[in-house]
């Protein structure tokens, strides 16, 4: 049989599978975890702040008047800030997560033979790992309470408890020691493997499609009464149109954390790129960026970005090792538009 | 158009959803609530998932906000979308920000549909129902995704569900009653394209070669006019001038919507545009059109078709209709 | 057997001389009187070297009407110049409002963009574009003394508006199914729609906001209103207006008139009424909750005409009975509305002490807050408070109608009477669900 080339499709986008929700902020005791459903909403409030003066004095300007008639000419800004009240000592963390099946389905191809090769590769992947290795890490994520981001810094305890919902009601429960996890490697501690168990399989049988999951993450961080807590900042890019140098996010007033920001804590389990070891896992990116840092751990260069690795395998039948189909899969699982208008 | 000897009809709700992070650009000049096409094209997809097996045919949707959250910089005289990050390009550099415009929302969904056969009995709309709401909450709607209520808003969340339309005209205007009430607090969606036509014919006495689009700016914005009032001063029979400002009342909550689109191109064929997502539909390039719309107490609508908008085609004019008619203004002078 | 007009001729060439003059002498200030560089710009800039390279270079650019680029930055394909009279007229509004007048935009390459200039100088008028596309004879002897090259340039310049290359869209474009067939379960069915920027009729309502809102007479019209004097320019709001960037730092890269508008895309507010339930507050301080509902725009102009209609005595006919109806109707409508926005706060908010509104207020509007603290003090729930609430609502409504009009007790009554159809009709709804 002849072959013609088989090209990537030029228009080819893929929906996200894990798909979680905005995270709130609830504040209440760490003993009156169970009472939680009652907690009031942690809110942001604004606080006028002078600037400071952030530059070390040169000698010449250690002269007290000059000093005093900097303060007297104060930079005056409000930024937000979040806090537990005085009486309580523990941050209520609650988002849902949603897992959906058809990892490796387009939502938009435009080309049918790359398609049924698409299916059939994705279908390979599954037939031999299944979705057991990608859900383990995700699993991990969700009981190491990765997703507090700054808020699990400093935490004196944190327990995480995962529910998944049935119609609305929680169908069955599990809850973990988050600071017993590990944050750099996914190998559950014994006392949690046996619950990481349970959860990988159903977060892996929700991205196979055999059934529809849903989440409920609770996660309650005892950090001791009155802390700062970390809701995510918002981008503002005009900041001349806002007197607030920082705003922080909110729901229906609830200082919480975007979902975005909950779905790339999640999503971080690539420790399958070179650097790994020192660096430990990072989200996956098609090109392993990693925007804290302003860097990409996975260059064209290298073949390593998800595109060679991705177009190896469909185009060139050049299987990546298995580490990397992981890494294939949970990038089309991350979704985005992967189309190539140059190939047509 | 459905005709008389559909007698299956059914009014499919799925209530109090919760849309995060929805596209509120509707249009390239209006933002704010999802764009009227997002919600018919949602009814299609979600006809097309379900199968034609399912025995459902999807009509038209009816749209009420309980609750709308955009991202947007409050304070100042404009706004501004709060934005994302995205991830940095491969050389480590900061990627362009592409601004996307996002809103919260929470919904009830109206769909007028009709069963086959086999699905009338309670048991079975109930399943269907129940079934439909499943399917719902794993799609985008808007480009948002469906996430439960938010914490502490409902005992027990509403649950789909899936009603025969009576043939009795009254027994089905007590029915939509009903159905309006639950919608509370919330406002509906209702066309107002008439408002286009009586403003550009009051603008066309004043203003030589005003336009439609001169007509649906004049309905986009407040308008603050002075009006010179003269008074005579009952001591020295003087009379004196004095100014008001008055602003234009404004018939209800008004705003503009694009409704659909226009051809801009011919109708290519399936195949012939390279980068076409589909190469198997005719392809064509289009423009966004415009109209009125309201967003009205459910409570005033008399019939479900006020609430309803259905996607039309007719040669190059793509766009959704509803039937809404606005009672005569109401006698009020314009200083509300 | 071309008509040629020697002045018109002589007009053009003038045009197109000053035209290459003045690029001339802008870029010569820029170089010292002894650099060599001179001689060569002297020489590009002769009309038939010029003219030569600009119909090379047109083709790096295009005019349109409907461009790609702001629906992504990074999406690359067709962009069209569909002119509004071509377009035809329809109810809704687009494109095909603009006259004669519109403006039109153009994207390609920026180094070519003086050929577009040159294209846009006009003459009396009208632009050597439009010449170009009509082929004006005269334009023709004013570009060249050889007819043949003339006609060549013509057509290139011509070309300006035409698509280049074959038709694309691209994975980043807007691609939308539109059904158009009876069924869509079969694939057939559809058209692939994708939506093009509208750049000229953006460009229009960007021009007439930013006249609205920065322009002198706009400011002088604001300050006339701010001073209580007379203006015979109105004052116009675009309330909740967005100003959404195209192309980030280089609005360039989007297109020519979107660089003139420095990259601000305005988007007009088409929201929903703003409450959300972060806006509803308890009722509290007030010892009433009509002061609050009577505040509601709605509620406000049903009233209004309410009082209007009576007040203008109209003839006891069914006509009017309905007419008063429905405006009663409406206002109950609103109450329910207002009503239901106050339960979905979180219960128990009438309980504090706070709040002093009577009690069927608190029951009407705190079910559950009323329900909870009742039981617990074992005390019995109340079983009139349809009656009591509704009461109340023919009293406010007599109230506001009282003044000039004698209202009294079979007004009372009817108003009651509705309202309190409509709550029980209510409460056997929910009775009937849970």
């Amino acid at each position: 049989m002849a072959t013609t080339a088989l090209k990537t499709a030029s228009v080819l986008a893929f929906e996200r599978k894990l798909d979680p929700s905005d995270a709130l902020f609830f504040s209440g005791s760490w003993g009156q975890r169970t009472a939680s459903q009652e907690w009031p909403a942690v809110s942001v409030r604004e606080k006028s702040v002078r600037g400071t003066i952030s530059n070390r004095l040169k000698t010449k300007d250690q002269d007290p008047a000059k000093l005093d008639a900097a303060i007297e000419n104060p930079n005056l800004q409000t930024v937000d800030v979040a806090a537990l009240p005085a009486d309580a000592d523990t941050l209520k963390v609650g988002f849902t997560l949603r897992v959906l099946g058809g990892a490796g389905t387009p939502s938009a191809c435009n080309n049918a033979d790359y398609q049924r090769k698409l299916q059939s590769t994705v279908k390979g992947y599954v037939d031999t790992h299944g979705f057991a290795e990608l859900a383990r890490r995700y699993a991990c994520n969700l009981a190491n309470g990765r997703f507090l981001w700054r808020n699990r810094l400093g935490a004196e305890q944190i327990s995480v408890r995962v529910a998944q919902l049935v119609n609305g009601q929680p169908a069955q429960a599990w809850t973990f020691d988050a600071l017993a996890l590990s944050l750099r490697h996914f190998d559950a501690p014994s006392e949690a493997a046996a619950a990481l168990a349970q959860l990988s399989a159903l977060i892996a049988e929700g991205l196979a499609g055999n059934r529809h999951v849903l989440l409920q993450v609770t996660a309650f961080v005892g950090m001791g009464a009155g802390q700062e807590v970390f809701p995510s900042q918002e981008l503002i890019l005009d900041k001349a149109k806002t007197t607030k140098s920082k705003t922080l996010y909110t729901v229906s007033g609830i200082a919480g954390i975007h979902s975005q920001k909950i779905g790339n804590a999640l999503r971080s389990i690539d420790d399958w790129y070179a650097g790994a070891e020192e660096n430990g896992p990072i989200p996956v990116e098609p090109y392993g960026s990693v925007t804290t840092q302003g860097k990409a751990y996975r260059k064209p260069t290298d073949k390593a970005d998800f595109y060679s690795l991705f177009d190896n395998w469909l185009l060139k039948d050049r299987t990546p090792a298995a580490e990397q189909q992981h890494f294939v899969l949970a990038t089309l699982i991350r979704g985005g538009v992967f189309g190539d208008a140059d190939k047509e | 158009m459905t005709t008389e000897q559909t007698r299956n009809k059914a009014l499919l709700v799925l209530p109090r959803l919760r849309v995060q992070n929805a596209n509120a650009i509707s249009s390239p000049m209006t933002w704010g609530f999802p764009a009227i096409t997002a919600f018919t094209g949602l009814m299609t997809a979600l006809t097309r998932l379900l199968g034609p097996d399912a025995g459902i045919a999807f009509y038209s949707v009816g749209i009420v906000c309980h609750s709308f959250e955009p991202q947007v910089t409050q304070g100042g005289y404009t706004r501004s979308f709060h934005l994302t990050r995205n991830p940095v390009l491969q050389d480590g550099s900061t990627a362009a920000i592409v601004e996307e415009g996002r809103a919260h929302l929470d919904i009830t969904l109206v769909f007028e549909v009709e069963l086959a056969a086999a699905l009338l009995s309670e048991a079975e709309r109930a399943q269907l129902a129940a079934h439909i709401g499943d399917v719902l909450a794993g799609m985008r709607i808007a480009g948002g995704s469906v996430v439960p209520p938010l914490p502490g808003k409902f005992r027990n969340p509403p649950r789909p569900s899936l009603k025969l339309v009576s043939d009795d005209p009254e027994e089905r205007r007590k029915e939509f009653r009903k159905l309006s009430r639950r919608l509370l607090p919330g406002f509906a969606l209702v066309s107002r394209d008439d408002l286009l036509q009586t403003r550009l014919a009051e603008l066309q006495k004043t203003t030589l070669g005003a336009t439609l689009l001169d007509a649906w700016l004049d309905l986009s914005r407040l308008n603050h006019r002075a009006v010179r009032q003269k008074t005579v001063d009952e001591k020295t029979g003087d009379t004196i001038e004095t100014v008001e400002w008055v602003t234009d009342s404004r018939p209800g909550w008004i705003v503009p919507m694009p409704v659909g689109f226009a051809a801009l191109s011919e109708l290519h064929d399936p195949g012939t545009v390279a980068g076409a997502r589909d190469p198997n539909l005719p392809f064509q390039f289009v423009e966004s059109v415009y109209s009125m719309g309201q967003w009205i107490n459910p409570l005033r609508l008399t019939d479900i078709s006020d609430l309803l908008w259905e996607p039309f085609h007719d040669s190059g004019l793509y766009r959704c209709f509803n039937a809404y008619q606005a009672p005569s203004p109401l006698p009020v002078s314009p200083t509300t | 057997m071309d008509n040629i007009d020697a002045q018109r001729v002589g007009e053009l060439r003038v045009l197109i001389a000053g035209f290459l003059k003045k690029r001339l002498d802008d870029k010569l200030d820029k170089l010292k009187d002894d650099d060599p560089k001179r001689g060569e710009l002297h020489a590009q800039f002769t009309p038939a070297n010029w003219l030569e390279n600009a119909a090379c270079r047109v083709s790096q650019i295009q005019a349109v009407t409907h461009s790609l680029k702001p629906i992504h930055p990074d999406a690359k394909g067709t962009s069209l110049y569909s002119p509004p009279h071509v377009q035809p007229i329809l109810t809704v509004v687009g494109s095909h409002c603009l006259g004669d007048g519109f403006t039109s935009d153009v994207v390609g390459n920026a180094a070519a963009l003086d050929v577009y200039k040159f294209l846009k100088l006009e003459h009396r008028g009208r632009s050597l574009l439009a010449f170009s596309l009509a082929r004006d004879a005269d334009l023709a002897a004013a570009l060249s003394s050889d007819p043949a090259q003339a006609q060549a340039w013509m057509a290139a310049f011509a070309g300006l508006t035409e698509r280049r290359g074959r038709v694309v869209s691209h994975t980043l474009a807007k691609q939308l199914y539109w059904l158009t067939g009876e069924d869509p379960h079969d694939d057939a069915n559809f058209h692939l729609l994708a939506p093009l920027y509208a750049t000229s009729l953006a460009h229009h309502v960007y021009q007439a906001v930013q006249d609205d809102r920065f322009s002198e007479e706009a400011m002088a019209a604001r300050k006339a209103k701010k001073e209580g004097e007379y203006s015979a320019r109105p004052v116009r709001q675009y309330p909740d207006l967005v100003i959404q960037k195209l192309g980030g730092t280089k609005p360039q890269n989007i297109s020519q008139l979107n660089s003139e508008r420095r990259g601000d895309n305005l988007l007009l507010a088409s929201l929903p009424p703003a409450w959300r339930s972060i806006d509803v507050k308890p009722l509290l301080v007030s010892n009433s909750m009509f002061p609050r509902f009577s505040r509601r725009a709605e509620v406000r102009q049903l009233v209004k005409a309410l009082l209007a209609f009576l007040k203008a005595d109209p003839i006891q006919n069914l006509k009017t009975r309905k007419r008063r109806m429905e405006l009663v109707n409406g206002i109950i409508d609103e109450f329910l509305q207002f009503s239901a926005e106050l339960r979905f706060l979180p219960s128990g908010w009438s309980q504090t002490p706070a709040c002093r509104l009577s009690s069927p207020e608190k029951y009407w509007l705190d079910r559950d807050g009323v329900e909870w603290a009742l039981t617990s003090e074992g005390m019995p729930l109340p079983t009139d408070n349809a009656e009591r609430v509704s009461a109340l609502f023919a009293n406010w409504l007599n109230a506001q109608l009282r003044d000039p009009l004698p209202m009294g007790d079979p007004e009372f009554l009817e108003w009651r009477n509705r309202m309190c159809e409509e709550i029980k009709a209510e409460e056997r709804e929910s009775r009937h669900d849970n």
